[in-house]
């Protein structure tokens, strides 16, 4: 996190000093506490800022307060002349600001819980407005972003196409001769790939571009050049340019790399250049970018996405329209297929970029927003006792001479005194908290590296501060105003009906609170079901612990099939023989990880009109089944003998074998031509968690002719252990092997549950944060009508009324409020529901059980927080509650 | 000034000051590590305290930051705050030898300073 909040936030509680102090030494002291909070930083890592605070912020409250208390006198209760007459608004906010300071310190315990309900809430707030600003209101950082357009191909013919879908390069280069607002259409993808380091292969994040994405982007390098479009021509020289941050890690920034030659699947590149640290395109994970001189030019390859930069003088929807109407013709690989003909379609980039977040961004601001209002609401509600505690406080400054507008302007200037220390606390609040968020965020959250807390989320904070701040102070001040002035003077505060209005106001506001909070706390529901209910699948084979990775071989050492099966014969031998290892096998697939289709053809099935016959498979060993805990149902698995054979799960027995035993059957499989089906095998939910099982065939190794194979590896004890023999297995193997995603099952699980994780952890912190806070909202009434009512409750205890009834009724009173809130959430939750359905996955959206589990957990808490000022008033003495008066 | 007795924290700081100039930051480690970590004042407290100090004469700014202005200023004792250091030390004896006459202190080690 930059400096830059840090200062802001310091100075600010700065203004808690005199003003003598702030001007003579405020330089010193913000250089004193920058040295302070590196050398904490330096101690504490990230939690550093955090010390440095807990030192700093109380130290500087405390001795504002000290010092101003000071200054008039030796009490905090002490008198303030007034100004005097025809001061100008300034100096009766300057007045009022002393006053004010006094009097919240004077209590500390009110003053402390108003702050920190406030901090929590602007600070959450700011935490996710600084995500939402990054993400979706930041312009892209680019030269005049506006004008940037993502591009994809549109099917003339078929009536299909879009920006997300990839094009083959005969199609991007066709639209790129034909089109002409546009000033560049550029092509690009992104994918793994096998970097040779000092000799070593590992596996990199890279990214393949044309020469006019960094023109188009209007990007320059850091050090060195951008290739030129004679790098992107077919077999011409080779270019790469290098992230910041690779290049700083795995070439020690060492600014001589440019010139030399980088090894990326198996072809040379030369590295003219690095580019800045900020560049992060398509997004932060790329570690280089390849000219296009090596990149398949064959039209069934769809890989590449096209970004444009509108010429000067175009409009963007112009472009947009022009684009549309093109009609080029590409010739494809069938020469007696007419070539087919595209157009373009384009959206604007930013849209594109944010397109699938954007709603579910806008769903947590408004749960946080949410959240916002209920601690206001609380805030309101604790504003309203003190303003009602002091109604003798301000009879008597009317009757010495205070205008209504007077009362009203010093309410509102002490709410907003008390907001901005909300403020100020939750901004440090906020830094924790985005960079919590920013780490917890899943990668398909995109421009991630410029979420920060910069000057526009600050100014958001500042505007959100005050605007609660005065929110807060209007209503207990307005109602304090147009309380009859002279009447507390005269009998104190107990009139019952005067309560009666105020009472109901606050019950009004309990009742808005508990129902958002019952929409927070159904949301959190579904989203924590749809998450738990993804773990919790019943996945169909038992392999949690089961060690998986990947290999990459190099084509050059190992260009057929027997070179590659003695390979891994080779490195299975060993990884058998490590002392935990139980049993260990290969696979073209990893869980979670994509998956392979194949047409199908079964002798004996006729498909319907627009039934597509189509399985997944995977290319297995026979110790697959076994390691991986995919038991048979019927028939037998293969052996290591069988060829032309295969395994298939209970689904595509029941699709296309719908009454018979497809034992036996002789089925076309795609590229492994004609088989025969020998074993079925349990549904597995290997290849995606949520989607519905598919019809899915096991192929063994021997007819398969997989290139790159994935191990699996099962253990007797911890599977983390054998990382390393395992890594050591390799490396003595063969060095330009490349070994990635070593991980267990149970950790792709993980990893591929990220969103549902992170959309989970963040309405359920919402949702608790709410459900607390309403508690205290519902004790504060409570509590408050307990109070108020002392006099009631004694003559009815005089008059022979029953503890427990009054229990019981004070009690029932809270959960009153709390039954008619939900009553009124459950419409929002019924609304709710519709934007949340694309979330979920094995709940329904309005599933009652979530509601029935939200709408209890405020009544337990409601209730909880309602018995204590219950008992209070149950256990009234009369003879006290009387003598009171 | 004279007769009001130093804060503990005013007391750190001229005791500080009494081996050798400092500035702030510097200044804030002195206080901490000689009193043992009991006194540890933020940026607030301790720029509160110098002022006051500056103000009653009984410590001066040494150097105007001429090195740089990042590192702020170095502060020394003055003649005056030398004496109330004394002043302090004495009132302290004092009281320290009335506490003990009354055999209220079980060992003499203790917090005295504070």
């Amino acid at each position: 996190m930059s400096r830059r909040p840090h200062l802001l936030l310091h100075r600010l509680l700065r203004h808690m000093l005199p003003a003598r102090i702030r001007r003579l030494r405020g330089d010193e002291m913000e250089g004193t506490f920058l040295r302070l909070l590196d050398a904490a930083e330096d101690e504490h890592g990230r939690a550093g800022a955090l010390a440095a605070w807990r030192r700093e912020a109380p130290d500087l409250l405390r001795t504002g307060l000290r010092l101003r208390c000071q200054r008039v006198g030796a009490s905090p209760n002490a008198v303030d002349p007034p100004p005097r007459k025809r001061a100008s608004m300034v100096d009766h906010v300057r007045h009022d600001l002393r006053v004010i300071i006094r009097s919240l310190a004077a209590d500390p315990g009110w003053t402390t819980a108003a702050v920190l309900t406030l901090a929590l809430a602007i600070g959450a707030t700011t935490a996710i407005f600084s995500v939402v600003d990054a993400v979706l209101l930041e312009p892209l950082p680019y030269e005049e972003p506006e004008r940037l357009l993502a591009a994809g191909a549109w099917d003339i013919a078929n009536e299909r196409g879009d920006v997300a879908i990839s094009v083959s390069f005969p199609v991007y280069d066709a639209l790129r001769r034909a089109q002409e607002p546009l000033e560049e259409l550029a092509a690009y993808d992104q994918g793994d790939m096998t970097v040779l380091i000092d000799g070593a292969a590992e596996r990199a994040s890279g990214a393949v571009a044309t020469a006019s994405l960094f023109r188009a982007l209007r990007v320059a390098p850091e050090i060195g050049g951008l290739y030129g479009d004679e790098y992107d021509v077919e077999n011409g020289p080779a270019a790469v340019l290098l992230s910041h941050g690779f290049w700083r890690q795995r070439f020690s920034a060492n600014a001589a790399v440019v010139g030399e030659t980088f090894v990326v699947d198996e072809e040379a590149y030369e590295i003219v250049g690095v580019m800045p640290p900020d560049f992060a395109f398509p997004d932060k994970e790329a570690d280089f970018w390849l000219s296009m001189a090596r990149q398949t030019r064959s039209p069934n390859f769809f890989y590449l996405r096209m970004l444009g930069r509108v010429r000067e003088g175009t409009g963007t929807e112009q472009a947009i329209d022009r684009l549309r109407a093109l009609a080029v013709d590409v010739p494809n690989d069938h020469p007696s297929r007419a070539p087919e003909g595209y157009s373009a379609l384009a959206v604007p980039l930013h849209e594109a970029v944010v397109a699938h977040v954007e709603q579910q961004l806008l769903i947590f601001m408004a749960a946080v927003s949410a959240v916002l209002l209920i601690a206001c609401i609380n805030v309101v509600n604790l504003a309203l006792s003190r303003a009602t505690s002091r109604g003798k406080e301000y009879s008597i400054r009317a009757a010495l001479g205070a205008t209504r507008a007077r009362l009203v302007q010093q309410l509102v200037t002490e709410s907003v005194v008390v907001s901005i220390a909300g403020g100020a606390v939750g901004i440090a609040l906020a830094g924790l908290l985005t960079d919590w968020l920013v780490r917890l965020s899943p990668v398909s959250v995109p421009r991630q590296e410029e979420i920060s807390i910069d000057g526009g989320v600050l100014i958001f904070t500042c505007l959100l501060t005050v605007s609660v701040g005065v929110v807060i102070g209007l209503m207990p001040a307005l109602r304090a105003a147009s309380a009859r002035l002279g009447t507390g003077l005269r009998a104190g505060s107990h009139g019952a009906s005067a309560g009666r209005a105020h009472q109901r106001l606050r019950s009004g506001l309990i009742v808005a609170q508990v129902a958002l909070a019952v929409v927070l706390l159904f949301s959190a529901g579904l989203l924590l079901q749809t998450f738990a209910g993804l773990l919790g699948i019943d996945r169909g084979y038992d392999a949690d612990e089961v060690l998986t990775l990947s290999t990459s071989l190099p084509t050059a050492a190992y260009p057929d099939f027997s070179s590659r099966t003695a390979l891994y014969d080779r490195v299975l031998e060993r990884v058998d023989g490590l002392p935990e290892v139980e049993s260990s096998a290969l696979s073209t697939l990893l869980p979670y990880h994509g998956w392979s289709r194949a047409a199908v053809r079964i002798d004996g099935y006729t498909p319907q009109d627009d039934e597509q016959m189509m399985a997944e498979y995977l290319v297995v060993t026979p110790q697959f089944f076994g390691t991986v805990g995919i038991p048979p149902l019927s028939g037998r698995l293969f052996t290591e003998r069988d060829d032309d054979v295969v395994v298939i799960n209970q689904t595509m027995a029941r699709t296309y074998w719908p009454d018979g035993n497809p034992l036996g059957a002789r089925v076309t499989l795609g590229p492994f031509g004609m088989v025969t089906v020998i074993g079925v095998v349990n549904d597995t939910r290997y290849t995606r968690l949520d989607a519905a099982e598919s019809p899915q065939a096991y192929v063994p190794y021997r007819s398969g002719d997989a290139m790159d194979m994935m191990l699996f590896i099962r253990s007797a004890g911890d599977p983390r252990e054998l990382i390393v023999p395992i890594r050591q297995i390799f490396a003595a193997t063969d060095r330009e092997i490349a070994v990635a995603d070593i991980m267990t099952i149970r950790e792709r699980l993980w990893h591929t549950t990220a969103n549902e994780r992170f959309r989970a952890v963040l309405l359920g912190t919402f949702g608790a944060t709410a459900l607390l806070l309403a508690m205290v909202g519902v004790y504060g009434v409570i509590a408050y009508n307990v109070g108020q009512r002392t006099r009631e409750l004694g003559i009815r205890k005089a008059l022979g009324a029953d503890s427990g009834l009054i229990l019981r009724r004070v009690v029932g009173g809270g959960l009153g409020l709390v039954a008619l809130g939900s009553l009124i959430g459950a419409a929002g939750c019924w609304y709710v529901a519709t934007l949340l359905e694309a979330y979920l996955f094995g709940v329904e959206a309005r599933d009652p059980w979530a509601f029935a589990a939200a709408t209890l957990a405020l009544a337990a808490a409601a209730l909880a927080a309602a018995w204590i000022p219950g008992r209070r008033a149950a256990a009234v003495d009369p003879l006290v509650a009387l003598r009171a008066e | 000034m004279g007769n009001e007795p130093l804060t503990p924290l005013s007391m750190h700081i001229l005791l500080a000051l009494a081996d050798r100039r400092m500035h702030g930051y510097a200044l804030m480690q002195a206080v901490e590590a000689q009193s043992g970590g009991t006194v540890r004042p933020g940026t607030g407290s301790l720029y509160a305290a110098l002022q006051r100090l500056l103000d009653d004469g009984l410590i001066a700014i040494a150097e105007e930051g001429a090195s740089s202005s990042r590192r702020g200023k170095s502060y020394a004792i003055t003649e005056l705050g030398s004496r109330a250091v004394l002043e302090e030390a004495a009132r302290m004896r004092q009281v320290l030898t009335l506490v003990t006459e009354r055999d209220l202190v079980p060992d003499t080690g203790g917090r005295g300073a504070r």
